[in-house]
């Protein structure tokens, strides 16, 4: 490999990049717009949801429940009278959750445990929320079960104080390391892993078609240029935009929406700056098989779609049928989401997440090899 | 249907044309009387494709006048269009469809009776050879035959104006003298314009436009435009004629040269020229070149395209 | 032979673009290689220089087996394809630069190959410009530039002159000349017949086959009706001349005579030189056949015959 052809090709792609007024803002502006968009607007935090609730117990035991649940800010509850009140709100969708207190919580309360009364259990209330909204469901119901526990043993130590011998304790489930259970820094970054999964890959596939309708590719390759040098060439000052955007991102991440790695920042840095590189090979390799630039945006598109819906992004894998989940395993973004996340909310570092580094440098070296082959393949 | 024809055929004056900011036509001015092969010449990007477009009714355009078969362009044409036939550069027909179902759609769009059509399409499909390939799809045809194909469905309604867009642009050689004669035949009932970028169809046609950023830079007959030409015209002949050419462009007075055959092809303008007698004595004494006599020739088609390319350069 | 191929073949599925091309390039020369479009000359030149790899077939170029080692060829050709490979929104200097960067010229040497070349093809005007921004005839005529600027040994031209204006056309046709007269071997294609009249050899390909391979002189020997020769003059020396010009007809016309050869020998070139000084106040006219001409009659022969001529 000559350097100075190397550099000589770099110097082209970067003054064409650079130039491109177009292309250079569609480079920063869509990275930041998604990461606010994903941050901000479609965060599946769950805050001040409105909560119907009808009390008809209204005793000092109840009324506390109610209280503890506003305290936490996470419910707004609102009363209704009556509990056909309540369902019609439910299902009008005016609350998002709904809570319904026995009347005779208060009672059950001060039931001893040890009390021999047929027919005596824990006190219970029931707890109904539209399913539909699943994140959302999923989040309040952990939720709600969590406070309302906690808040029924709390309140059982107070009767014990008393003198009673209920034993109100309740297994309280915690979230670690997302207590508050806030969707903003799960999507967050998640966002790096669908940015630099779309935007590369399309810059990429675009750039190559474009190159080749305008005969400079075939050009290139009749010159001494090598695979290795052209493809180079063109991923590496692509590539370092990208990791500049991957700065920027974490900056406003940081500043904006108040969510700062846990993990080391420069570690994310490396390897998100592998990741673009695998990126930016798989456009080489669309681009190969497309003959106009309309036709490479098609394929990105079409492959990004699902890329999005299986690469954990904003559906858990977890929830996916075993063959599906199986695929998401070859999609390099599943691995590279996984590494953010882990990075970003639970502090991993290189030595924890090596298998899933070691996945990353497997699909590089394969795509890598792929877009070689393309670009050398003569017909 | 063709009929005695409307006076004047075509009459453009200022006819401009912008896109966006880009002006493609910069004030044409244009009088047709009559019916002939009108040949539209000029580098590319001069502007060729949008005037025979403008003409054929396809675009909006601003103009001081103009009308064509006395419709006005700048108000409704579909009146027009029905008298046109349009051929543009790239093939615009069916490729999935047969020949003759290609020539049906079109009867059918012009709403042609059918016995007419039968008749039409028959002599048509005679006249370009393409019977025996009607029904084939246009995809399979060679390139050659999809242009005849689409001049043939061109002139399927009859239309009092036909224009053509470089309908010979890459065709082969028989092809090409084929889709001549097939267009001077239709010389009597239709006024042909077309563009093209061949020297010997140039010169053959009646009338020639020489194009360039969007101005007519000349008009008239081929043989009228090549006596007016400011350039002459020399014939060196000798054994090796690259070298006789190399060695001319050595003298002051020559713009051009370069080796057609057995002689050395030699441009000089009309305004440096020494003269004739001198031209020719310093050619024979041709340091180098083993020139063997000399001629001065008369301009022909390249010569004359090539001075008014020229005289836009300055 | 610096260029040679035996039984080049490139089919694309169903389609045979090119079918058993045989043909060898003699260094120095210029080769062209005509035919309609969609008649093979594309595929053919991309095979030729390692950028298609044919289906059946070899080719050898200055010594290289394309096939096998398409990079060696590199560093010795230069090519340029039907759409000028000038990269947008960069200048003609900036691109001038970024090709010499990959042949490895640069500094002082740059300059001088540089300069030279703009001098040459008039571009010095166009240096700052970029290629959106200028005619197509300028274009072509930087991507020629391009072409040459690290000394190829073999120019690959892929219809250089399409959609140019004429000036540049002529401008061209010039420059090519003199890179053969330097040495150079230029392959070209077009579909301007009477381009061929610059050449020195001429195939002719149609539907994927080569239906005529010769000189142009040979090819007007064979398929036109010869070169007509007026002489105004003196009709006494009829029977001199005939036997100076074998091979031809000699007629008398009222002003003169009028001789038809087949081709253009030297010897006859010589006799006639010699009638004018013997006689000034002859007046000699020649014309040649035109190139359009016998290639109608080369593919009117051909579908006469059904076949091959």
């Amino acid at each position: 490999m000559s350097w100075r052809r190397l550099r000589t090709l770099l110097r082209r792609e970067m003054l064409a990049t650079y130039r491109d007024p177009f292309t250079m803002s569609i480079l920063i502006a869509v990275p930041l717009v998604a990461l606010l968009l994903f941050g901000f607007v479609l965060s599946t935090k769950v805050k001040h949801m409105s909560l119907g609730v009808h009390d008809a117990s209204d005793t000092p035991a109840s009324r506390r429940l109610v209280a503890d649940l506003s305290a936490s800010g996470t419910f707004d509850p609102r009363p209704f009278a009556t509990r056909e009140e309540l369902e019609h709100a439910l299902v009008s969708g005016t609350v998002s959750a709904a809570l319904v207190i026995p009347p005779d919580f208060a009672r059950d309360f001060g039931r001893d445990l040890g009390d021999p009364t047929p027919g005596s259990a824990r006190p219970e209330v029931q707890v109904l929320y539209d399913g539909g909204e699943a994140p959302l469901a999923g989040n309040a119901e952990a939720f709600l079960r969590a406070l309302i526990t906690s808040s029924g043993a709390s309140l059982a130590e107070r009767h014990r104080a008393g003198g009673s011998n209920s034993a109100g304790v309740g297994v309280v489930t915690r979230a670690l390391f997302n207590p508050t259970l806030d969707g903003v820094p799960f999507m967050v970054s998640g966002t790096f892993g669908f940015v630099l999964s779309f935007l590369t890959t399309l810059i990429t596939a675009v750039s190559i078609v474009n190159e080749r309708q305008a005969g400079t590719f075939d050009q290139l390759q009749v010159t001494p240029a090598t695979a290795v040098e052209i493809l180079l060439g063109k991923i590496l000052p692509l590539g370092a935009v990208f990791v500049l955007d991957v700065v920027i991102m974490m900056m406003i991440a940081g500043v904006v929406l108040h969510v700062w790695p846990h993990g080391s920042f420069l570690f994310f840095v490396l390897v998100s700056a592998f990741y673009v590189l695998v990126s930016l090979a798989l456009g080489l390799i669309f681009s190969a098989t497309s003959a106009t630039a309309a036709e490479a945006v098609q394929k990105t598109v079409l492959f990004s779609i699902p890329l999005v819906q299986l690469s954990g992004f904003a559906f858990p894998i977890r929830n996916m049928p075993a063959v599906v989940r199986w695929l998401t395993e070859l999609l390099p973004a599943t691995h590279y989401i996984r590494l953010s996340r882990a990075i970003y909310l639970r502090a991993a570092g290189p030595i924890a997440l090596l298998p899933e580094i070691g996945f990353l440098v497997l699909f590089g070296v394969i795509l890598i090899g792929f877009a070689l082959r393309t670009i050398e393949a003569r017909g | 249907m063709s009929g005695p024809p409307i006076q004047p055929l075509v009459q453009l004056r200022g006819l401009e044309k912008r896109y966006g900011g880009r002006p493609a036509l910069r004030g044409i001015d244009l009088t047709i009387d009559e019916r002939q092969i009108l040949c539209i010449v000029g580098p590319d990007g001069a502007g060729k494709t949008t005037l025979l477009r403008a003409i054929a009714g396809l675009l909006e355009v601003h103009a001081t006048e103009a009308r064509v078969l006395g419709y006005d362009l700048t108000a409704d044409v579909t009146e027009l269009k029905a008298r046109i036939g349009y051929v543009p550069q790239s093939f615009s027909l069916y490729r999935e469809l047969s020949v003759m179902e290609n020539l049906t759609f079109t009867a059918r769009l012009h709403r042609m009776a059918e016995a007419e059509f039968a008749a039409r399409s028959r002599e048509l499909l005679e006249r370009t050879g393409l019977t025996a390939f009607a029904d084939r799809a246009a995809a399979a045809l060679s390139g050659g035959m999809r242009q005849k194909l689409a001049i043939a469905n061109a002139l399927l309604a009859r239309p009092a104006l036909l224009a053509l867009d470089e309908p010979t642009a890459g065709v082969d050689v028989v092809a090409r003298a084929e889709i001549w004669a097939l267009l001077e035949r239709e010389r009597r009932d239709a006024l042909i314009l077309w563009s093209t970028s061949y020297l010997d169809e140039a010169e053959a046609c009646d009338w020639l436009i020489y194009l360039d950023e969007g101005r007519v830079v000349a008009s008239g007959t081929p043989a009228a435009l090549r006596a007016a030409v400011p350039l002459e015209l020399y014939r060196a002949w000798g054994d090796d004629a690259r070298t006789i050419a190399r060695a001319a462009r050595a003298l002051p007075y020559v713009q051009g040269a370069r080796a057609a055959g057995r002689f050395a092809r030699i441009e000089v303008q009309q305004r440096r020229t020494p003269g004739v007698a001198r031209v020719l004595r310093d050619l024979e004494r041709l340091p180098g070149g083993t020139v063997r006599f000399a001629e001065q020739a008369e301009p022909d088609m390249e010569s004359t395209l090539l001075a008014l390319a020229q005289g836009l350069a300055g | 032979m610096i260029i040679r191929t035996r039984g080049l073949t490139k089919r694309f599925g169903d389609f045979t673009a090119v079918d058993h091309l045989s043909i060898e390039v003699e260094p120095g020369t210029i080769f062209a290689f005509l035919g309609a479009n969609g008649s093979g000359k594309s595929t053919t030149i991309r095979m030729l220089i390692g950028l298609l790899r044919p289906t059946e077939g070899t080719v050898e170029v200055d010594g290289i087996d394309v096939i096998r080692h398409p990079r060696r060829v590199r560093d010795r050709i230069g090519y340029m394809g039907q759409k000028v490979s000038l990269y947008q929104g960069l200048s003609i200097r900036e691109n001038v630069e970024f090709y010499a960067g990959l042949y490895g010229l640069a500094g002082a040497e740059l300059e001088r190959r540089w300069g030279a070349l703009r001098e040459r093809f008039a571009l010095s005007q166009a240096e700052r410009e970029k290629p959106e921004d200028l005619p197509a005839g300028i274009r072509q005529r930087a991507g020629l530039a391009l072409s040459t600027l690290h000394n190829p040994r073999l120019l690959f031209l892929d219809e250089p002159t399409a959609g140019v204006d004429v000036r540049s056309r002529a401008l061209f046709w010039e420059l090519i000349q003199d890179e053969a007269g330097a040495g150079v071997t230029v392959f070209v294609t077009t579909h301007f017949l009477e381009e061929t009249d610059y050449c020195d050899w001429v195939s002719f390909i149609d539907a994927g086959h080569l239906i005529a391979n010769a000189a142009p002189e040979e090819l007007r020997r064979r398929y036109s009706d010869g070169y007509r020769v007026d002489i105004e003059g003196v009709p006494a020396e009829r029977d001199r001349l005939a036997a100076l010009l074998p091979g031809g007809r000699i007629e008398a016309t009222p002003s003169g005579l009028q001789l038809v050869l087949p081709t253009l020998e030297p010897a006859a070139l010589a006799a006639l030189e010699r009638l004018v000084a013997d006689h000034p106040g002859t007046r000699v006219r020649i014309e040649q056949p035109s190139m359009t001409d016998v290639f109608r009659r080369v593919l009117a022969e051909r579908a006469a015959s059904g076949g091959e001529p």
